[in-house]
């Protein structure tokens, strides 16, 4: 009896209660120092140096998906081993919103607990948590939002804006605006932790260059043209001659000559057997002819022709993701386009071309090609129709950012076209609205506030 | 005994009572989190031709 008394409140103790086996995670800690802290970045940067980050800079994989949704590259002569057009996709797209704020949560609990830190680790820490959050959510609006539509951008759907991790919250999305406004504070943020430590990966011209296509994005002419002067004036490099082009371009790893930014540095990324695959398959679907044209009659002279395509017209450009001086100066020259500087626009697209193509030919507003008709874009940014001028300086756009997956949102930028491929005896149509990816099902499921897309709703 | 009995009853119970077994079946997903993909349709003999040219003119070209 006496043992029973025993037994009995042992029994009922270990029996009602469900974790008492449980143990504590090992190796795993709560994170409460500055370098604690620092290895979630650590990890990330390490992502993005070995190749395998596909979301903030971007890698390989985002090329081949990318390229395979634009045109650049012609399905209808060879699908190859590529996604036949972005309607394909859609549920991958869906999925990488998701992967995206994996991304912004790590850096919300970064900013969250070491804003105010004043050590140099806890600086560059955060200068790498606001700078990695601010491009993610410059990637998220040119992903998952309609471009932008001077005028409108306080209507239109923007995103969540996330301050802090927290699993129960589920913030609506913002207007475009708001969501402009906030990448913006969140890359003036990392500005301000003044990191000059290349450890930390984000610094000032890496976090300024992302600046400038935000504003650029956003239709913003006046900042787009100072924060490029500011990254031409002071950033140490310049556009990268003839000669140099091809190693810069074909470096491996190196960040070579007017490279302000790129992905993949690591020499011994565990994912280089990965790549070599992913550029075998970039490489089965040849150029388009609308593209090769843009060339001229003696394609030749132009250093981009001779480093990008073979005799099948297959890619053999380095796809790397990168932000270059090239396209801090096309924006430079677009931007002025939109303000009415014709004289700049012209002087920063001659430029471009003189350090690409031998014996270039001036382009004056006299000399410069007629637009042509056969264009898929047809409309700027802004709406009106192309000129000889802008023209000009997508056609440059175009040529330099092949392969660097830059065509796909240029076609979204400017008009969104519509137009179709044909796939084993079955037309599909890119459509106006597919160039808008869908959020993330699960959240549009689980919150009724929560705005989807246009056009995929039930 | 009567005693031992009532002391076995309310053991037993508190065994079963802590247990998580759950009777349901397991739950099996009764929602897609997938889009359906937009379907192709079928192209015009001049959408056709169009292709053909598209081809043709690339074969030309690389040769």
């Amino acid at each position: 009896m006496k043992r029973l008394t025993y037994i009995l409140p042992a029994v009922l103790a270990l029996s009602s209660c469900k974790g008492y086996l449980d143990v504590q995670p090992q190796g795993e800690v709560i994170p409460t120092t500055d370098e604690e802290f620092a290895a979630i970045m650590d990890n990330r940067i390490f992502d993005i140096e070995g190749g395998g980050d596909e979301y903030v800079i971007g890698n390989m994989d985002a090329i081949a998906k990318y390229e395979g949704y634009a045109d650049n590259l012609d399905a209808n002569i060879m699908i190859g081993n590529m996604v036949a057009y972005c309607g394909d996709n859609i549920n991958i797209r869906q999925s990488e919103w998701r992967s995206i704020f994996q991304i912004v949560r790590d850096c919300n609990i970064v900013i969250e607990n070491l804003d105010g830190r004043t050590s140099d680790i806890a600086k560059g820490t955060l200068a790498a948590a606001y700078a990695m959050k601010g491009i993610c959510y410059y990637n998220l609006l040119r992903n998952w939002c309609d471009p932008w539509e001077s005028g409108r951008q306080s209507s239109q759907t923007g995103l969540p804006l996330v301050d802090r991790f927290d699993i129960k919250d589920m913030p609506v999305r913002a207007s475009l605006e708001r969501s402009a406004l906030y990448t913006e504070t969140m890359l003036e943020n990392a500005l301000k932790q003044e990191n000059t430590d290349a450890k930390y990966f984000f610094t000032e011209y890496v976090i300024k260059a992302y600046l400038a296509k935000l504003y650029f994005w956003c239709e913003d002419w006046n900042e787009t043209i100072g924060t490029c002067n500011d990254i031409i004036d002071n950033c140490g490099l310049n556009l990268t001659p003839i000669g140099e082009y091809e190693d810069m371009i074909q470096a491996g790893n190196d960040r070579k000559g007017e490279v302000i930014v790129r992905s993949h540095i690591n020499n011994a990324s565990e994912l280089d057997w990965y790549f070599s695959y992913v550029k075998g398959y970039i490489a089965s679907r040849p150029a388009s002819s609308s593209l090769i044209r843009l060339f001229g009659d003696e394609p030749e002279k132009d250093v981009r022709y001779r480093i990008s395509f073979d005799n099948g017209r297959f890619n053999t450009k380095t796809p790397e993701c990168r932000v270059r001086l090239s396209e801090i100066v096309l924006m430079l020259a677009e931007a002025y386009y939109h303000t009415g500087d014709t004289e700049n626009a012209l002087k920063w697209l001659n430029e471009l071309r003189s350090n690409r193509i031998e014996g270039a030919t001036y382009y004056t507003e006299t000399t410069l090609p007629p637009v042509r008709t056969d264009n898929r874009i047809k409309e700027d940014a802004t709406g009106k129709p192309l000129t000889p001028l802008l023209q000009a300086i997508l056609d440059e756009r175009q040529k330099e950012l092949y392969m660097e997956g830059d065509r796909w949102f240029e076609l979204k930028r400017n008009g969104r076209p519509e137009w179709w491929i044909i796939n084993n005896g079955l037309k599909y149509t890119t459509r106006k609205y597919m160039y808008t990816a869908p959020v993330y099902k699960g959240d549009v499921d689980l919150n009724p506030d929560f705005i989807q897309n246009p056009g995929y709703g039930d | 005994m009567k005693r031992k009995t009532a002391i076995l009853i309310i053991a037993s119970a508190s065994v079963l009572c802590g247990c998580s077994y759950n009777e349901l079946p397991p739950k099996t997903d009764d929602a897609t989190t997938d889009y359906i993909l937009p379907a192709g349709t079928i192209p015009t003999a001049e959408e056709t031709a169009i292709v053909s040219a598209l081809r043709e003119e690339y074969e030309n070209a690389i040769e």
